[in-house]
C-alpha cells in the first residue's frame, strides 16, 4: 500500500511520526515537503515536492490529510482513500474557518484519527470510522514488526492498525469503533467509582454507554452528571446534560418519553413547533422519522442518519438531507436534492440559495474556481449576503496558498 | 397518547403541599383557612404530630392527600421532603406551592396568583419571605436575617419528565427539588410573611436550644445566627402590606 502525507505545517509539525511505523501493508511513504535526511531513515519515508507530488498518480495512494487547506489540492486528484488527522485549530489560524473546512476534510475521508477526545466524541456524533490517537492505558495490546524493531502498540494505535487493515481490505469499520468505544466505556465507569462526585467523568461514561447503545445503564451516570452540576452551581445544563435524556430515551425506542423530555427543554414557538410535528409524525405511525429527529435535535446526526438511511420517503430524504448539512457532507446533500427533483417530489428542505452555496463550496474543493464563483453569484441575485461567501472562499483560498507556499518553500 | 402541551397557559392546578408537626395550637388553621382560598388542593405530611394536627388538617376539604407518619423524620430532612413531594406529585398537579405551617402570602400575591402560574414562559416563581419577630406587625431586617432581601423558590410547575432530585441532606434541605434551578424562573415582586420566630421570649429560648442540639457545629447552619436569636434588641421594621 503506498501511502502520502500532507503535514498542516510541514514535517516537523507532524505529532504522529511513530503511527507512520504501524502503517498496515506499507510499501511506500511519501511526505509532501522536506524531511530531515534522519528521519528518512528512521521512519522509513521518503520526501517528495509539491511539484513532483502533482505528477504522480495519486489513485495509487492513501493519502494522510493533516489540514483543512489540503482539501483543494488533495479531492481532485481522487486518492484511493482519504485518512483525515483532524487537530485542534492552531493559534495562529481563523478558529472558525479552520472548525468549518476540519469538518468537510472529515466529511470526504474514509476514516478519520484525532488525538482530541473532544472533537473524537464531536465527530463520533456526525459520521462514521472515527478514531481517537491518544489515551491513558499502560498495558500492551499487540506488536508490529518494522524493520528489525517490534514495536509494542497501546490500545489506539492497535485499534488504528486493525482499522486501517480493514480499510485497506475494503471492510467495515465498525467493529473497531466499537472496541474503542467500549475501552474509553470502561475507562470512565472505572474513573466514576473512584470520583463519584465529578460530573465530567460521569457525561464521559454516559456518553460512551450511549455510543454503545447501552442507554438504560447510560442513564444513571447522566442523572449522577446532572445532579453533580446543579449541585455545584453550573446551572447552564438544562440542553447539554437534561436533553440527553431524550436521546437515550429515543434509542429504546421509548419515544413518547423522549418527546415529552425534550418538550421540557423548549420554550420558543419554533421549537413548540417542532414538539407538535414530533407528536403529529407519532400518532401517524412514523416513528423511524420521530426517532431520527430526537436525535438530530440532540446533535447525534450519525445515529439519525443511520435511521433514515434506510427509509425511502419524501419526509425522511428531507430530514436526512438536512442532516447532511448539519454534518457538511455536502455531495450527499446535492446527490438528494438531484433525486427529488428528478422524481419530481415535495422538497420542503433546502433552499434556492442553501443549495447554491453548497454547490460553489463543492467545486471549490474541486478546484473548480469558476463554477464555485458562478454559484455563489446565483446565490447573490436572490440574497446579498450570500457575496459573504465569496470573501470566505478568498480566505480559504489564501490560507491555502500560504500554506503551498511554505510546503514549496521547504524544499 | 397525551400531547397536550406540558405548559399550560389556561386552567392550571394549583396544588400546596406542607409538612407539619404539633401545629395544631399556633398558625395552622389560619394558614389552611388562606391558602384554601386560593389553592385547588392542599397535600400534607403531618411528622408524627401527638397534638390533633392530623384532625385539624383532615377538617379542611381542601387538604386531598393527608399521611401521618408513625415516627418523626425530622432528623433526615431530606427523606421527609422527597416523601412529601412524590405524595404531591400523586395528585398529577400542574403547579406546586411550597408552604410552611405559619405563612401567609400577602393579599397582592393572592390576587396575582393565577397570572404566575397560567403562563408558558417560566416554570417557577420567587417570593420574597419577611420573619416577623416579638409579634405580627414587625419583620426582622439586620446581619443574619435578611432572607427578605433575595428570593426564595416557593411556587414551581410540574413537568411529569423532569428529573427531580432533592441534596441528601439531613437538615436545611430546600423545600422543592434542586433541579428546578436550571429552569427559567421568575423573580416575583410579591411577599410571603412568615410568623415561624413571632413568638414569646421564651419559645425563641426553645428555639434556641433546638437548633444548637441539632446543630452544635454550625455544619448545617450559621452558629452565629442561632445565638442571634436570642439578641435583646434585634432591629425591627414595621411591616406594611402593599397596595391591591
Amino acid at each position: 500500500m503506498k501511502y502520502m502525507i500532507f503535514c498542516h505545517n510541514g514535517w516537523g509539525d507532524f505529532s504522529y511520526k511513530r503511527m507512520l511505523k504501524l502503517l498496515p501493508d506499507r510499501e511506500e511513504v511519501l511526505v509532501v515537503g522536506d524531511v530531515m535526511a534522519q528521519d528518512e531513515l528512521d521512519y522509513g519515508v521518503d520526501s517528495v515536492s509539491l511539484t513532483n507530488m502533482l505528477s504522480l498518480d495519486l489513485t495509487e495512494y492513501s493519502v494522510i490529510v493533516c489540514s483543512p487547506y489540503w482539501l483543494q489540492t488533495v479531492i481532485p486528484l481522487q486518492p484511493r482513500y482519504m485518512i483525515a488527522l483532524l487537530e485542534r485549530c492552531p493559534n495562529d489560524q481563523d478558529a472558525e474557518m479552520w472548525n468549518k473546512y476540519s469538518e468537510l476534510l472529515a466529511a470526504q475521508a474514509d476514516i478519520v484519527g484525532t488525538a482530541s477526545e473532544r472533537i473524537y466524541l464531536e465527530q463520533c456524533l456526525r459520521r462514521e470510522g472515527i478514531f481517537l490517537l491518544s489515551g491513558e492505558s499502560p498495558l500492551t495490546y499487540g506488536a508490529v514488526s518494522y524493520r528489525q524493531d517490534t514495536l509494542f502498540l497501546n490500545d489506539y494505535e492497535s485499534i488504528w492498525f486493525e482499522a486501517l487493515s480493514c480499510l485497506n481490505k475494503g471492510e467495515r469499520l465498525e467493529q473497531w469503533v466499537c472496541v474503542q468505544w467500549g475501552i474509553r466505556c470502561k475507562y470512565y465507569v472505572d474513573l466514576v467509582t473512584e470520583y463519584p462526585n465529578h460530573a465530567t467523568i460521569s457525561y464521559m461514561a454516559a456518553t460512551y454507554l450511549y455510543l454503545l447503545g447501552r442507554s438504560p445503564e447510560a442513564v444513571h451516570y447522566l442523572v449522577n452528571s446532572f445532579e453533580q452540576m446543579v449541585l455545584h452551581d453550573y446551572l447552564d445544563c438544562l440542553h447539554s446534560h437534561y436533553r440527553f435524556f431524550s436521546s437515550m430515551a429515543a434509542q429504546t425506542g421509548e419515544l413518547v418519553k423522549a418527546i415529552n423530555i425534550y418538550a421540557v427543554s423548549v420554550y420558543s414557538e419554533e421549537d413548540r413547533l417542532k414538539v407538535n410535528e414530533l407528536w403529529n409524525w407519532l400518532e401517524h405511525g412514523k416513528v423511524d422519522l420521530v426517532k431520527a429527529e430526537i436525535f438530530r435535535l440532540n446533535e447525534d446526526y450519525a445515529s439519525a442518519i443511520r435511521t433514515l438511511t434506510p427509509l425511502n420517503t419524501s419526509e425522511s430524504k428531507s430530514l436526512l438531507r438536512n442532516n447532511y448539512v448539519q454534518t457538511f457532507c455536502y455531495e450527499d446533500v446535492l446527490r438528494l436534492t438531484e433525486e427529488s427533483s428528478l422524481s419530481h417530489e415535495e422538497d420542503g428542505g433546502i433552499s434556492f440559495v442553501d443549495n447554491q452555496l453548497i454547490q460553489g463550496t463543492v467545486h471549490m474543493l474541486h478546484n473548480r474556481h469558476y463554477e464555485a464563483v458562478t454559484a455563489i453569484l446565483t446565490a447573490t441575485t436572490v440574497e446579498l449576503s450570500a457575496l459573504q461567501w465569496l470573501s470566505e472562499m478568498s480566505s480559504y483560498e489564501e490560507s491555502a496558498e500560504r500554506m503551498l507556499r511554505s510546503t514549496a518553500y521547504e524544499q | 397518547m397525551n400531547n397536550n402541551p406540558i405548559r399550560k397557559t389556561t386552567g392550571n392546578r394549583l396544588t400546596a403541599m406542607m409538612q407539619v408537626r404539633n401545629e395544631s395550637k399556633r398558625y395552622l388553621a389560619s394558614v389552611l383557612h388562606d391558602l384554601s382560598e386560593f389553592v385547588d388542593e392542599i397535600v400534607i405530611i403531618d411528622d408524627a404530630s401527638t397534638d390533633g394536627t392530623f384532625e385539624l388538617c383532615q377538617s379542611f376539604a381542601k387538604v386531598t392527600r393527608l399521611i401521618k407518619l408513625d415516627k418523626s423524620e425530622f432528623n433526615h430532612e431530606w427523606q421527609l421532603r422527597q416523601r412529601l413531594w412524590d405524595l404531591a406529585v400523586s395528585t398529577d398537579p400542574d403547579w406546586l406551592l411550597a408552604v410552611d405551617a405559619d405563612e401567609f402570602y400577602e393579599e397582592r400575591a393572592k390576587v396575582h396568583m393565577r397570572e404566575l402560574i397560567n403562563q408558558d414562559q417560566y416554570d417557577w416563581v420567587g417570593f420574597r419571605v419577611f420573619d416577623f419577630w416579638g409579634g405580627l406587625t414587625h419583620y426582622r431586617e439586620d446581619e443574619f436575617w435578611r432572607i427578605h432581601e433575595r428570593h426564595t423558590r416557593l411556587l414551581v410547575r410540574y413537568l411529569p419528565d423532569f428529573y427531580y432530585f432533592y441534596p441528601r441532606m439531613d437538615h436545611h434541605v430546600p423545600r422543592l427539588p434542586l433541579s428546578y434551578a436550571v429552569l427559567p424562573g421568575f423573580l416575583a415582586e410579591l411577599k410571603v410573611k412568615h410568623y415561624g420566630w413571632a413568638v414569646s421570649k421564651e419559645e425563641l429560648y426553645e428555639k434556641y436550644v433546638r437548633y444548637m442540639s441539632n446543630d452544635p457545629n454550625g455544619e448545617w447552619g450559621s452558629l452565629e445566627q442561632y445565638q442571634s436569636i436570642l439578641d435583646e434588641h434585634p432591629t425591627l421594621i414595621e411591616w406594611k402590606e402593599d397596595p391591591l
